[in-house]
């Protein structure tokens, strides 16, 4: 259906149209706030919490950039406010994985390397790890990775670099962690 | 900068982060369904009420109108008073009785013992009273409740989000018991309030009372299952996404607290 149709038909108070809109998005934006968060409840809330927010401020939509984009961006907001509220959140998380994840092989067949890496892409700030997410995990492109951020394209792809480096200075450090539990 | 890519089982590890199931359409929608119906009801403020500036003079002026307006139409003894006031008249100086009924508010300010004038708390020494029964509730409009009530439900949606992760532990319940405590004497005050005469209003004050009365009754020795009911409890009423659909547009709990927990 038209964007502009559907909104017209949200703010007319059209429950189907609400729910279009809901059915349209809510898959990617679950996916990016769980990307994000590794928790369920969490990734519920947000989720929620960007659909709620979306349908209060539609009237003032102006169109300016897609509706996806729009949505996304609150989504953005809404799940960074919510991690810094919830801090020690990542660290419960990397603590999970290293008392679950000890000899499972996952579908990258080598899963000293997924623990190592997802610890590392934990250690990233949350701007750096949302880019990383979205564009490398997600496969959101730059372009709409910086209309939702508001960002010039080349930021979006600066701070993917950036990313990119951190993990991968992260993965050749030697894992004193591991290196410890082998001798034992 | 396809250069700078990570190798390729670099990138089939990194797609297994955090990987999503399925997202439960249909719970996530009744619960924003949900609090939807609740913002609905609201009435949409004018415009001078949004910002960053105006709602807290908003919540202050509230808290404050509602604290004077709820001292001076308490009912000590009215003819004590009236004596008191004879005497001081009588003296050539008007002075303070200790309970305040008849005098005009702005003179009444001016005595209170450890007042911070109009727009501060008011503590004159003596026990807060009840209103009687038959004094008039005040005509000031119910919204205004909902702004001063703002600033509770940001510090009860922190509470509980943190409740929910699970940063509450038997290390420092008693912390999370004496915050509960501390919002559930404020939401209390609000149940007492014109604001919830709404219904609506009124159904999220009462559901945020008993998560807040039942948290509050954790201590260290409570077993794990108490906490996993109350959460659950949480999830059934959906009390997060109803709390924050009553919170203006660009509030945000680090905003309202000046910094994270």
């Amino acid at each position: 259906m038209n964007e502009q149709r559907l909104i017209k038909r949200i703010l007319a108070g059209d429950a189907a149209a609400e729910r279009a809109l809901y059915d349209d998005h809510v898959d990617r934006i679950y996916r990016l706030t769980y990307r994000m968060t590794g928790d369920e409840t969490l990734a519920e809330d947000f989720t929620q919490d960007t659909f709620i927010r979306a349908f209060d401020r539609l009237q003032w939509f102006e169109g300016r950039s897609a509706l996806s984009t729009w949505l996304h961006s609150i989504a953005v907001s809404v799940v960074l406010n919510g991690l810094r509220k919830v801090k020690r959140f990542r660290q419960r998380e990397t603590a999970l994985d290293e008392t679950t994840g000890g000899g499972v092989v996952g579908k990258s067949g080598d899963p000293e390397l997924k623990r190592s890496l997802h610890r590392a892409i934990d250690e990233l700030s949350d701007g750096l790890r949302l880019v990383f997410v979205m564009h490398d995990i997600e496969g959101y492109k730059h372009q709409e990775i910086a209309a939702i951020l508001d960002v010039p394209e080349g930021t979006s792809k600066s701070r993917l670099a950036t990313a990119r480096g951190q993990l991968r200075d992260c993965l050749t450090q030697p894992d004193s962690r591991s290196i410890r539990e082998e001798r034992l | 900068m396809k250069h700078d890519r990570l190798e390729t089982r670099q990138q089939q590890a990194a797609q297994e982060y955090h990987e999503p199931p399925s997202p439960p359409r249909e719970r996530m929608w009744a619960r924003i369904d949900a609090a939807r119906a609740d913002q609905r009801r609201l009435v949409r403020p004018p415009v001078w009420h949004t910002g960053r500036f105006w709602w807290p003079m908003a919540a202050a002026a509230a808290l404050a109108i509602g604290f004077l307006s709820g001292r001076f139409t308490a009912g000590p003894d009215p003819e004590q008073a009236n004596q008191v006031l004879t005497e001081n008249s009588e003296q050539g100086e008007l002075t303070a009785p200790t309970d305040l009924v008849e005098l005009p508010v702005a003179e009444a300010e001016n005595h209170l013992v450890g007042s911070d004038g109009p727009d501060g708390p008011i503590n004159d020494g003596s026990s807060a009273e009840k209103p009687p029964a038959e004094s008039p509730r005040h005509q000031l409009d119910p919204q205004i409740y909902r702004y001063a009530a703002a600033p509770v439900f940001s510090r009860a949606e922190l509470l509980l989000t943190r409740f929910r992760a699970g940063e509450e532990s038997p290390s420092n319940g008693d912390g999370f018991s004496h915050q509960a405590s501390g919002l559930l004497a404020e939401t209390r005050l609000l149940l007492d309030s014109p604001a919830a005469d709404d219904r609506q209003f009124r159904r999220l004050l009462i559901d945020l009372e008993l998560v807040l009365a039942q948290i509050g009754q954790l201590t260290t020795t409570r077993p794990t299952e108490d906490r996993e009911w109350i959460a659950d409890g949480l999830q059934q009423r959906s009390l997060l996404p109803r709390l924050r659909a009553q919170m203006p547009d660009g509030t945000t709990m680090a905003h309202i607290s000046g910094g994270t927990k």
